[in-house]
């Protein structure tokens, strides 16, 4: 099945509104949006203190907010993350906290707040297991907390090794390897070797590793976790791979090396960039469009290349500052927040 | 000989309003000097009291911890006994005596994020500890 040849397009299935001020991040909830007969569940987080959790109805087939996380961080939530398990969210917020909420059916309820940053929390992400979750701040560290019993969260882990602000934090689908990227150009990867807990900067992504010369904003992996897609302010998107199956055999660590860089796309900076289960890399951008990308599946000495699929002008009225596609199988559904205060549900079809 | 003597003779006419100058530089230096010692000295006050209070604050909040752990050392994990150890280590390395020591900043900011990791795995917030004045990072020129 070749892509390419297909005549596809992104369909907006709907828009969602409720927010009052810019949407910043969208999470798929990783149970819901996948298993048959149950409605995906979708949520965003915004420059308004809140969180929207919205439910796509099974009869009507539309998307309606659920409820509202409000009343518990007191600035912007900048980004939302659902444990493993579906049952826990994880929000991000500029007032320096990061809430956890547990899942009560048709309520949340903010069960922990995990401080300790100096300043704003930018980003939030759970381990493959759930045991770990990871945050990241403009006071240029990354926190590793560890989930305990009855609701508490041990602070496990100070990472210090950025210059600037740390944009994201991604741990890696399948391992506990963890990487981070920043406003100081970089993506640092941190591993512990022994699995004892004590994590170390094992690898740097500058530019003197064909890395990008401005801000990182975003990290995404493939399904394999064999490679993964940053997206930066300087205007590319640029591939990396590693040696997988040694770095599982756990011999010693793999180390990840530039594989293509994808440039000329774009004219503004990339924000948030995301890899499908099927592949397909989506990008949202500073030109409120939306692209997608895909394997060219050329065989080249080279590495591999990516050609542009289709390309969405004016997805959002404002910069696009998020983009995820859902974890359910088959369906090609796509969320994307923007700084026009809304989130838009896309459906990636062929034409009639 | 002569010639220079002349030079001289004349010089203090030609370049009298260079004397001038030198004489109300050196009155306004004299002077500054005093009120410069003055403004120092109150400078030297104020960060030397900021700083005692800081690195008292901290060897407070250290013998407290230090005597709980001391009383029931099983309540606490062996990576807090770690966090605690480092803790008690940077404020006896601290320089108090030395203002000059280039050293003092860079275990301010480590002697701040240890209490950070502290607080943060004794699940207390800093907020309820802090101190009215207790400052904010060293670094604050981000954007």
């Amino acid at each position: 099945m070749d892509l390419m040849e297909k005549n596809l397009e992104l369909v907006e299935i709907q828009k969602l509104e409720g927010h009052t001020d810019r949407v910043w991040s969208v999470a798929w909830n990783p149970v819901s949006s996948q298993a048959d007969g149950v409605s995906p569940i979708l949520a965003s987080c915004s420059g308004d203190n809140t969180v929207r959790i919205w439910e796509q109805s099974s009869l009507s087939r539309s998307w309606t907010c659920k409820t509202v996380l409000e009343e518990t961080h007191t600035r912007t939530v900048r980004s939302c993350a659902w444990s493993p398990s579906g049952q826990l969210l994880a929000t991000a917020s500029f007032d320096g906290t990061t809430g956890i909420w547990k899942n009560y059916g048709s309520e949340f309820d903010c069960i922990s707040t995990l401080e300790g940053h100096e300043n704003e929390v930018k980003s939030v992400s759970w381990n493959a297991s759930g045991s770990h979750l990871a945050t990241c701040s403009r006071d240029k560290s990354v926190w590793i907390w560890e989930v305990l019993e009855g609701n508490e969260y041990d602070c496990a882990a100070v990472l210090t090794g950025h210059t600037q602000d740390v944009k994201m934090v991604q741990w890696h689908p399948t391992m506990d390897v963890l990487f981070s990227c920043s406003y100081d150009n970089t993506i640092k990867v941190w591993w512990s070797e022994d699995d004892d807990g004590e994590y170390q900067c094992v690898q740097t992504l500058g530019e003197s590793n064909n890395g990008h010369s401005s801000t990182v904003w975003s990290i995404s992996f493939n399904a394999a976790g064999d490679k993964m897609v940053t997206c930066s302010d300087d205007l590319t998107l640029k591939i990396w791979g590693t040696d997988i199956a040694r770095m599982q055999s756990g011999e010693d660590y793999a180390p990840w090396i530039h594989l293509c860089t994808l440039s000329g796309y774009h004219d503004r900076t990339i924000y948030s960039a995301h890899w499908s289960r099927d592949d397909i890399i989506a990008s949202g951008a500073g030109d409120n469009a939306i692209r997608l990308f895909v394997d060219s599946k050329v065989d080249s000495v080279d590495g591999p290349s990516y050609n542009l699929l289709l390309k969405k002008n004016k997805a959002h009225e404002n910069d696009v500052n998020s983009v995820q596609w859902s974890p359910g199988e088959g369906n090609r559904l796509l969320a994307s927040a923007s700084d026009d205060g809304m989130v838009k549900i896309w459906q990636l079809a062929t034409k009639p | 000989m002569s010639s220079g003597l002349n030079e001289d003779f004349l010089d203090c006419i030609v370049r009298l309003e260079e004397t001038h100058i030198q004489q109300g530089f050196d009155e306004g230096y004299e002077e500054g000097l005093v009120s410069g010692r003055e403004d120092a000295r109150h400078l030297g006050l104020k960060l030397g009291f900021e700083t005692g209070e800081l690195i008292g604050f901290y060897k407070g909040c250290s013998a407290l911890w230090n005597s709980a752990l001391r009383i029931d050392p099983t309540r606490f994990s062996p990576q807090l006994h770690k966090h605690l150890n480092d803790f008690h280590v940077l404020l006896e390395k601290f320089p108090l005596l030395d203002p000059e020591d280039e050293a003092k900043d860079g275990i301010k900011d480590d002697l701040r994020l240890k209490f950070s990791i502290i607080c943060a795995s004794l699940s207390i917030s800093k907020k309820q500890l802090e101190y009215k004045g207790y400052p904010n990072p060293s670094s604050n020129l981000d954007f």
